[in-house]
């Protein structure tokens, strides 16, 4: 009989080989293969040949399909790559939480109940983390993002506690626990955390919402490193622009934070403002204005029916828009002020459908961040 | 031991963990950077290079593959894919495939090894974990908790 024991080089050159639908099942083989399957190093043997496009946005894209949800990435924006199927269609209903570094967080609806199942999950690899599972019906706001300094990714929950309370916890991929914030200033963290499960922005180590306070709107961010919130300047808006909460909204931009407009007179045109240094309230300037005729003749009404999601090198633009009856994922060429469908196979959503869209890249960054090739912590 | 050919190729000799020996083309030989490092280093002057973690067996497959690798030139790629796909199969099974790819890493032969690689990565694809330990002996050395935890772990919404 040859001997078979299997040295560990031998057994990640041959899981290497495996397509990603069996790395999730032989994760369950035995302790060394499992950690072996979800290493970074692993997915690094895994890619020699085709490594992954860093620093190139890529477009995901999560909508209702004919017989449930499903999460395409539809390339990137300035063209050359087809669309492609990221997971296989399911019934469960699936929202994309954030995406940061090639991990993306996703609630996965249980069932009926409102319960979701929080997975964080790498795209580029297929592995992924499930974390605890969430009541949405509690859930005030999502967000997911980078803590630079720990060097750690981390999920933000804020929920309902009580009539005016409100609870927010983190959770560290590296530590594998959820934990509460103590809240410095109870009243004002309140009136800080956004209501309606909105999902923060991610940007400079901060997720970033839009809330109203005392009828004002401002925008306001969680720094993931030292857990508090603050303002960010807002910009001076420019005469014809109303600055009421449905009229305006907060998106980001490549690597910077952006609000979009509707003008007072005409709903169809659009503005765009970019801040271009971080924090700095005299830095907001004019990015593009949008004013395609194409949707003219659908009713536009508020910002929130439009969206910039993500900016190419090409100058191109992805804009989720809502236009009457239609949902598009627009390509909007900034350069040459032209536009073009983005959405998989072209197929328009009816509004009563959901689909949500948001940039992401590829990387081999591992859901288990703190997880060595020989040691599997459960 | 070192001879040359008529056409005044020169010879090595490679013996296996058993004591066969194989006298063969220092350019088949050299497909393995292992023993073109020996053959570097001046390893084959004095008699033969000893493998011993490589059977006379195994040893002999290795340098089929490494004979057809030296003669063949890129443009006959298709007939070379054509005659890998036929000498995996003539390996049989895992067992002897799991020797040939243990040889193929000890002796640095980077084309044997994805190649062997491959092929029982397409053998395990389809199996159930259970079914793959059988196949290499391998423990499950998960507590029943633990593989109850990564079990629901692997229930993945898309299955």
């Amino acid at each position: 009989m040859a001997n078979l024991t299997l040295p560990s080089v031998i057994v990640e050159e041959i899981l290497a080989m495996l397509p990603n639908k069996s790395i999730h099942r032989f994760r369950q083989l035995s302790k060394s293969w499992s950690s072996i399957l979800v290493s970074s190093e692993f997915h690094k043997l895994r890619t020699k040949s085709s490594p992954p496009a860093t620093n190139i946005q890529k477009i995901l894209q999560c909508s209702a399909v004919n017989d449930g949800y499903a999460i395409q990435s539809l390339g990137c924006l300035d063209g050359g790559e087809d669309p492609i199927w990221l997971c296989f269609p399911t019934e469960k209903y699936m929202r994309l939480l954030g995406s940061c570094n090639g991990l993306v967080c996703v609630a996965v609806r249980h069932n009926q109940s409102g319960v979701d199942q929080i997975v964080v999950w790498n795209p580029f690899t297929g592995i992924y983390r499930k974390l605890q599972d969430i009541n949405d019906c509690r859930v005030c706001a999502y967000g997911f993002g980078y803590d630079s300094e720990a060097d750690d990714y981390k999920v933000f929950i804020a929920t309902k506690a009580g009539p005016d309370g409100v609870k927010v916890e983190i959770f560290s991929l590296t530590t594998g626990f959820w934990k509460e914030v103590e809240t410095t200033d109870p009243g004002k963290d309140v009136e800080y955390i956004p209501d309606g499960h909105e999902v923060g922005l991610f940007l400079n180590g901060a997720l970033h919402w839009q809330v109203l306070i005392g009828g004002k709107t401002k925008i306001i961010a969680f720094d993931l490193a030292n857990k508090k919130f603050y303002d960010v300047p807002p910009p001076v808006l420019p005469d014809g622009y109303c600055d009421k909460v449905g009229n305006r909204g907060l998106g980001v931009v490549g690597e910077h934070l952006c609000i979009y407009l509707v003008s007072k007179s005409n709903d169809v045109v659009r503005a765009v403002f970019v801040m271009k240094e971080y924090c700095n309230g005299e830095s907001w300037v004019s990015f593009f204005f949008y004013s395609s005729s194409r949707y003219a003749n659908g009713f536009v009404y508020s910002a929130s029916d439009f969206k910039p999601q993500a900016v190419s090198d090409g100058g191109y633009i992805m804009i989720l828009l809502f236009s009457g009856e239609v949902q598009h994922i627009l390509k909007w060429d900034s350069l040459n002020e032209g536009d073009a469908y983005l959405n998989f196979k072209e197929k328009k959503m009816k509004s009563s459908e959901y689909q949500m869209a948001m940039p992401y890249t590829e990387a081999l960054t591992s859901p288990y961040p703190s997880l060595e090739i020989k040691q599997l912590q459960l | 031991m070192s001879i040359t050919t008529e056409n005044n190729e020169k010879m090595i000799t490679l013996m296996s963990s058993d004591g066969e020996e194989f006298v063969v083309e220092e350019a088949v030989a050299a497909q393995s950077q292992t023993i073109k490092h020996l053959i570097e280093d001046g390893c084959s002057t004095e008699g033969s290079i000893p493998l011993p973690n490589v059977t006379g067996r195994v040893l002999s497959e290795v340098i089929q593959y490494c004979k057809k690798h030296s003669s063949s030139d890129d443009k006959e790629e298709k007939e070379l894919e054509a005659w890998d796909a036929e000498f995996v199969k003539a390996a049989d099974d895992h067992v002897a495939l799991t020797d040939l790819m243990m040889a193929a890493n000890f002796l640095d032969i980077k084309g044997l090894l994805d190649l062997v690689a491959q092929t029982l990565a397409n053998m395990i694809t389809g199996k159930s974990p259970e079914e793959v330990r059988r196949m290499w002996n391998i423990k499950n050395d998960f507590t029943p908790e633990e593989a109850e935890k990564v079990r629901k772990e692997n229930q993945w919404a898309f299955e």
